[in-house]
């Protein structure tokens, strides 16, 4: 059943996994859409797809090789431009562990 | 007045480059607040370009196809240090370092930027109000939504503030704004046009497209943009030949196949009659009528939605705060950094596609949600390759219904995807698609073919668009 499926747990999970915060307001909001949604992709069990294989690319192509060859591209000021927070040539992060 | 007659005066020194220019400038000034199809518009800069593009032509020197012509770019579509937001507040500062391969392939060309136009949030909505920059009204009726995702450079468009412009289109983005804006809308071939440079939504079907007033503009502007490049290895090398040069309005040894399943439940009545009518021109023209079916366009839809933001939620994973983009001052470890960073900096929808997304393709849901869809997809793909043996291209409608108000399916997301129904299958399959505007401005006619054949269907489109006139 679909109630089950969707859980204050497994949305607190989907949406960690998400990196997303959601807080405690929006959580039944969610709830109810995403349930309606997915209630909706259900009908996909009525398809018989017995012995179809998946598509994930449309057009005939193969992976496609080249050589490993260094380019001019961006230059570090450049590529730090839109950066919120560069320190010393490089991009700062969030601390990873106190 | 059809503009490449302008671009011709333009590169014989008939109509400055800025003349031209400025009457669209005016149109924006008189225009603009009330449709807001733009969210930055690049005058100052435009001008600039316009002046040297009119000193090279008085000095004898060759210009490119696109000579002094302005272009709307939809704001998915990054351009070197001009602010490009793909309607987020997540990049509502972001200044791109690069260009998209197709805005290189329009400044080599000697186009002109003019503006970059409105679009849903991250390119996800039918109707550009999720856009974090406000909606855009529908120039036709400013009470009613433009389509969406690349409603600004529809509405842009019709109000005559650019010439031409470019969407884009993963599940009709496109098409759905061309046909509720009266314009005429095309999804070429997928891999046709280079995506670099294209703000990722969901890859094996995101497809750059063209928005113009006509056809044959459509045809010149796909001619500058096509084909292959290094920097995307999905692209394809394009047949050697100009889709402008091969127009032809002989349409008596085509069979039209007419795709049953496009016609059925939750079209708009007023929508069949309309599509009927130019089947019938076309009809009375020498064309082949025939009936053709797709069964698995029951499921279309929803295996749209689940490969769409599967993709998603993967694309979108690269919006982090510390390379680009919204940030945050909090002094938060790294995961409780991200996730304030998304919940502040993403919208309600786009927050719903990326949660729905990596729902599907958790552990134990994977085999019954995206899996499937994909071999859903494989029965969409057969589908329409039988149709196309039968016929030599389809026709269908573009939108099951006429534009609705503002504000009317916001609320409701599930009933806001119904309105995709007939465009994304198409994605689905990588086919080209058209809409051409019926004789009712505001429905439009789709017209999809084979691979690679965009002139066949924009020639199929102009004899629509013959007639109407």
């Amino acid at each position: 059943m679909t109630e089950k499926k969707l859980d204050k747990e497994t949305i607190e999970k989907v949406a960690n996994l998400s990196k997303l915060a959601v807080e405690e307001g929006e959580l039944s909001d969610f709830k109810d859409e995403l349930l309606n949604i997915l209630d909706y992709f259900d009908k996909l069990d009525e398809a018989n797809t017995e012995n179809v294989p998946p598509t994930s690319h449309v057009m005939e192509i193969i992976n496609k090789m080249r050589e490993d060859e260094v380019e001019k591209e961006l230059d570090n000021e450049s590529a730090l431009k839109n950066s919120s927070n560069p320190q010393e040539g490089y991009f700062k992060g969030p601390k990873v562990r106190d | 007045m059809n503009h490449i007659e302008s671009i011709l005066k333009i590169k014989k020194g008939e109509l400055s480059s800025l003349e031209y220019l400025e009457k669209f400038i005016d149109q924006i000034n008189k225009k603009e607040d009330e449709i807001n199809a733009f969210i930055t518009l690049n005058e100052e800069k435009a001008r600039e370009k316009a002046k040297e593009i009119d000193k090279k032509i008085n000095n004898g020197k060759e210009v490119g196809k696109l000579a002094g012509t302005p272009i709307a770019i939809k704001d998915s579509i990054i351009t070197k240090n001009l602010r490009t937001t793909c309607g987020s507040q997540m990049l509502k500062d972001f200044s791109p370092q690069y260009d998209a391969d197709v805005i290189k392939k329009i400044k080599k060309e000697d186009g002109i930027i003019i503006g970059k136009t409105n679009c849903d949030e991250f390119c996800m909505g039918t109707s550009t109000e999720t856009s974090y920059f406000g909606p855009t009204h529908n120039p036709i009726d400013h009470e009613k939504v433009p389509g969406g995702s690349s409603g600004g450079s529809a509405a842009a468009i019709k109000y005559g503030a650019s010439p031409f412009s470019l969407g884009s289109d993963t599940g009709g983005s496109v098409r759905c704004p061309a046909s509720f804006c009266g314009t005429v809308g095309l999804k070429p071939t997928y891999g046709s046009i280079s995506r670099y440079g294209l703000i990722a939504y969901a890859s094996s079907l995101d497809q750059i497209g063209t928005i113009t007033n006509t056809i044959e503009e459509s045809a010149y502007l796909f001619d500058v943009i096509k084909g292959k490049t290094k920097n995307d290895s999905t692209s394809l090398k394009y047949p050697d030949r100009d889709v402008y040069e091969e127009l032809d309005t002989d349409i008596s040894q085509k069979t039209i196949g007419v795709p049953q399943e496009f016609f059925g439940e939750g079209v708009d009545q007023e929508v069949n009659e309309e599509v009927k009518k130019s089947i019938k021109d076309l009809e009375d023209q020498g064309a082949k009528i025939k009936s053709v079916n797709i069964p698995s366009m029951e499921y279309a839809l929803a295996a749209y939605y689940l490969v769409a933001i599967g993709e998603a939620s993967s694309n979108l994973a690269r919006f982090d705060g510390v390379r680009y983009g919204h940030y945050s001052n909090k002094n938060k470890d790294w995961e409780d950094y991200f996730s304030e960073v998304r919940r502040e900096g993403f919208g309600k929808e786009v927050k719903r596609r990326i949660m729905l997304g990596t729902y599907a393709l958790s552990a134990g849901y994977y085999e019954k949600y995206y899996q499937k869809a994909l071999k859903i997809r494989t029965l969409l793909k057969n589908d329409f390759e039988r149709a196309l043996n039968e016929s030599d291209l389809l026709v269908a409608p573009t939108m099951p219904f006429k534009p609705f108000e503002l504000g009317e399916k916001i609320e409701d997301p599930l009933s806001l995807y119904f309105a995709d129904i007939l465009t994304v299958p198409i994605n689905m399959v990588g086919l080209p698609a058209l809409s051409v505007p019926s004789k009712e401005e505001d429905i439009g006619i789709q017209i999809i073919g084979e691979p690679f054949s965009e002139g066949e269907i924009l020639s199929t489109g102009k004899i629509i668009e013959e007639e109407n006139q």
